[in-house]
């Protein structure tokens, strides 16, 4: 009953992580139609932030994620500009741009952190929330999630309520009639892909003094992003959220009692029922035509 | 007529040097030529794959398959390298074909990840089963072919049987290509649903080329295994499927020898920068990069391009 | 007993009703016509006769059998062949690539015959068929050009050039006429009864008036997924509601 419900505690606080890598890249390819295959690869950048200033060159932790932030969507910003953007015709094009942008990133950070083993980074929060004499909340882990809960609800209501948010809708939903309003859809992709990186490099940032940092940790950002992107339906916000919290449960469950790779491989083969029955994914419209 | 022989002679006249070129270089370099050629093979079948415009990101897994298949049954079963190098094809084929039910309900993006996804999943199953799978680091000891007393362990001899099986194999898929399969493969790609509109079921040749050309690399991968003696799943992975991709595009995707093309001067350079190490893998992100921002179509369609420049000529807008 | 009938066939969108009991049938080697202003449901109505789309309701039988829900190459297989409204080609390749792919019913192969030539007899009548057809419609000229290339007006006959490759017995042309000057009309039309004329039923889809009325044995005239009228060109545009809702709207383009 104890392992139950910390286990389930457990999920819910990562799923935080995973929503956010997963907008992310549901919003970039939703308004460029461009797979970021480098999306785990933005949030490696931002965990090696953290690492470089925070626990390397002792720059506050709050002050270093901002930084991390920034930066990652300063490189998400250039993809758009410099690869996608010149790509928009070709989604398949945009996508062989960001792996090679993956590669790169790759090489960037070995020689930044140099090879060797897997860097960590000491919590600045210590200490951990007891619950009932016997859920145990570590207080770092509660502040990501703290941070990644009002990021997300920041973005949903940056998307409903404000206007560029509805021009961000737009955009996704059909290019040339969003054109034909008047609404800038060369900005609204600099947007979403600046805000999507953004929210990568937060993911990072946050989960660093969590995680094993090393330059391939990227790899399993972005299988989990696919799988809750397919499960949730590609294009939606909302099914994405949902599927990380469903798919952060379900990994941690199988995790805890039974394996790690277990619980990925079922969670790909999950993904790949999904594609057969549902290809629209859980919340996803069903395509007619 | 006469382009037709000069093509011919081409052929010959590479097959034939091929033939005495192992003679004349060091042990790593025959290594080298034996890994090409079979990669060759493994450029070529992926470009079958992609001829219905179906980007696949399973490959690389595929051809893993196929080393796993032909290692343990040799290993485990004792077949023959001759048994199990046609089977190796087969099981690959046959995983192809069972997985286009769940992955060509869908095109293009979602048929992209969901490629990913299941080669992913399989590519872990090896690393988590460690029976019979042998875990990260796979299965060793592998045993060399034989034939007629003859050891095909050093590379020389292994080189020959390389090179005479992936020739058939290359013979095999370009007969394909410029057959009436591979028309209705293009009719496919550039407009699914006239292809429908008269008959051709879209679902059955996009099957039909992800089948084939996932035998082919299975193949690939049996050659491959039985000269290093080892399989492991992180020779498979998605680091390896995107050399696949760099390759295919960098020589050019749109002719049978552009794809040859580019994994042989690859192949070449990264042999003439192995002093870069660590920032190889960047390297080839960036060369990645350049080309489909300013080369699209490859190595392959260079001196078309150099040509219409000369001439002044307006470029010749060639893809849509 | 009629080629083909369409029996309470309904089509929804979500709440939007595309075709709603649609009723008619189509007389062997006619041309029929269907008619009606834009987004009166045509298109949808060829999508589901060819397969590409399934009605929400209703059947459609052709030759005595349903064909309701087959896929779309076994409709172009039983000898239902569309065309599409968009000028629809293999732009890539040439004229004689386009229309060889038509021919696929009569030449496909399998793997083994492909490697080893045994079906080369196939291909060569594949081949012929397709030269018929290229002549058929007057493209013997640009045989080789690449398909994105060619005059409107080609493209048009290439697109009917690659469905009669493809041996149909029912022909459905969506608006074949559309942007053309009158004189390329006259030659479409033309063209269009000679196909009919070689024993092919034809329903068209179509806007200009001229071309219709000059060209169809019968019209079915449907306007927001209803029938609102059927007959000969004659009766529908005497019809009264007709001239009400459509034909006397103004001009149409
Ligand atoms: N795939 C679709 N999804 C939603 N609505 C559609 C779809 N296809 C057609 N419609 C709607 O159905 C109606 C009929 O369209 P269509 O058959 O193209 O008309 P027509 O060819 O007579 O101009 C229109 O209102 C159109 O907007
Ligand atoms: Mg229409």
């Amino acid at each position: 009953m104890e392992l139950l419900v910390q286990t389930m505690v457990n999920g819910i606080i990562q799923s935080g992580f995973y929503a956010l890598a997963a907008v992310g890249l549901v919003l970039i390819f939703g308004v460029m139609k461009v797979v970021n295959f480098a999306h785990g690869e933005l949030t490696m950048v931002g965990a090696y932030s953290v690492w470089f200033l925070h626990a390397q060159n002792d720059m506050p932790f709050l002050l270093t994620v901002v930084t991390a932030v920034v930066l990652v969507a300063m490189i998400g910003l250039l993809m758009e500009r410099f690869l996608f953007r010149p790509m928009t015709d070709s989604p398949l094009g945009g996508l062989i741009c960001s792996i090679g942008v993956l590669f790169v990133l790759q090489v960037a950070a070995t020689l930044v952190g140099g090879e060797g083993p897997s860097k960590q980074v000491p919590p600045p929060y210590e200490g951990t929330l007891v619950l009932f004499d016997m859920l145990r909340i570590p207080y770092q882990r509660l502040f990501s999630f703290a941070v990644a809960a009002t990021t997300l609800g920041l973005l949903w209501y940056f998307l409903t309520r404000m206007r560029i948010g509805w021009a961000l809708r737009a955009v996704a939903q059909d290019r040339e009639a969003a054109s034909l309003q008047g609404i800038n859809s060369n900005r609204m992709s600099m947007i979403a892909m600046g805000v999507g990186a953004a929210m990568a490099g937060l993911a990072g940032a946050l989960m660093a003094p969590l995680t094993n940092i090393n330059p391939h940790m990227g790899h399993n950002v972005i299988i989990t992003a696919f799988i809750v992107t397919i499960v949730g339906g590609v294009g939606s916000l909302p099914g994405a959220v949902i599927a990380s919290v469903l798919y952060a449960l379900f990994h941690t469950f199988v995790t805890t009692y039974f394996s790690g790779t277990i619980a990925t491989i079922s969670g790909l083969v999950i993904m790949v029922l999904i594609l057969i029955v549902r290809p629209s994914g859980i919340l996803g419209k069903r395509v007619t035509e | 007529m006469l382009a037709k022989h000069r093509t011919l002679m081409t052929i010959v006249l590479i097959l034939a040097g091929l033939l005495i070129l192992p003679h004349y270089l060091k042990y790593h370099q025959q290594d080298f030529l034996i890994f090409l050629v079979v990669n060759v093979l493994v450029v070529a079948s992926y470009r079958l794959v992609t001829l219905t415009g179906e980007w696949s990101l399973i490959h690389a897994v595929m051809m893993g398959i196929g080393a796993y298949t032909s290692g343990m049954l040799t290993k485990f079963l004792d077949f023959s390298f001759w048994i199990s190098l046609p089977l190796a094809g087969v099981v690959a084929g046959l995983t192809a074909a069972l997985l286009s039910f769940p992955l060509f309900r869908t095109t293009q993006f979602y048929f992209l990840i969901g490629s990913f996804a299941a080669g992913e999943a399989i590519r872990l199953s090896w690393i988590h089963f460690i029976r019979p799978f042998g875990g990260t680091s796979g299965i060793s000891a592998l045993p060399s072919p034989e034939l007629l007393g003859i050891d095909f362990l050093e590379p020389i001899p292994y080189f020959y049987l390389t090179l005479a099986i992936v020739t058939a194999c290359l013979v095999i898929l370009y007969r394909i290509e410029k057959s009436r399969i591979g028309l209705t493969l293009h009719a496919v790609h550039w407009q699914a649903p006239l292809a429908e509109s008269v008959g051709i079921n879209t679902w059955n040749y996009r099957t039909l080329a992800f089948t084939t050309g996932s035998m082919f690399v299975g193949i690939a991968g049996a050659l491959k295994v039985h000269y290093i003696g080892t399989v492991t799943p992180n020779q498979y992975g998605i680091g390896f499927m995107v050399f696949i991709l760099i390759w295919l595009i960098v020589g050019g995707y749109k002719t049978f020898y552009g794809a040859i093309l580019g994994v042989i001067i690859l192949s070449i350079l990264d042999e003439m920068f192995r002093e870069l190490e660590v920032i190889r893998p960047a390297v080839y992100g960036a060369v990645l990069i350049l080309f489909i921002l300013y080369l699209p179509d490859g190595l392959e369609s260079l001196p078309q391009k150099i040509a219409s420049r000369i001439k002044g000529a307006s470029p010749k807008g060639s893809h849509s | 007993m009629s080629m083909l009938q369409v029996k309470n066939v309904s089509k929804q969108f979500g709440g939007l009703a595309a075709l709603d009991n649609v009723n008619f049938s189509v007389e062997k080697e006619h041309i029929h016509g269907l008619i009606g202003p834009n987004g009166a449901g045509k298109s949808t109505m060829f999508k589901i006769i060819s397969g590409f789309s399934s009605p929400t309701a209703g059947s459609i039988i052709f030759n005595d059998s349903s064909i309701t829900g087959l896929k779309s190459s076994r409709i172009a297989e039983a000898g239902i062949i569309r065309t599409f409204q968009q000028t629809t080609l293999f732009h890539e390749m040439t004229v004689f690539e386009n229309v060889l792919i038509g021919t696929h019913n009569s030449s496909r192969t399998n793997i083994l015959s492909a490697l080893i030539g045994s079906d080369r007899k196939r291909q060569q009548s594949a081949k012929n068929h397709a030269m018929e057809a290229i002549r058929f419609m007057g493209l013997e000229d640009r045989m080789h050009q690449i398909a994105s290339e060619l005059p409107l007006g080609s493209k048009r006959a290439l697109v009917i050039a690659v469905a009669l490759s493809a041996k149909p017995r029912l022909l459905l042309l969506d608006e074949p006429f559309a942007g053309m000057n009158p004189e390329e009309t006259n030659t479409m039309m033309a063209l269009t009864e000679k196909v009919r004329q070689s024993g092919i039923t034809i329903i068209l889809v179509e806007h200009d008036m001229k071309a219709v009325m000059g060209l169809c044995d019968r019209l079915t005239v449907l306007n927001f997924g209803k029938v609102l009228a059927q007959g000969t060109p004659k009766e529908v545009r005497n019809n009264p509601e007709v001239i009400n809702a459509y034909l006397g709207g103004g001009k149409s383009t």
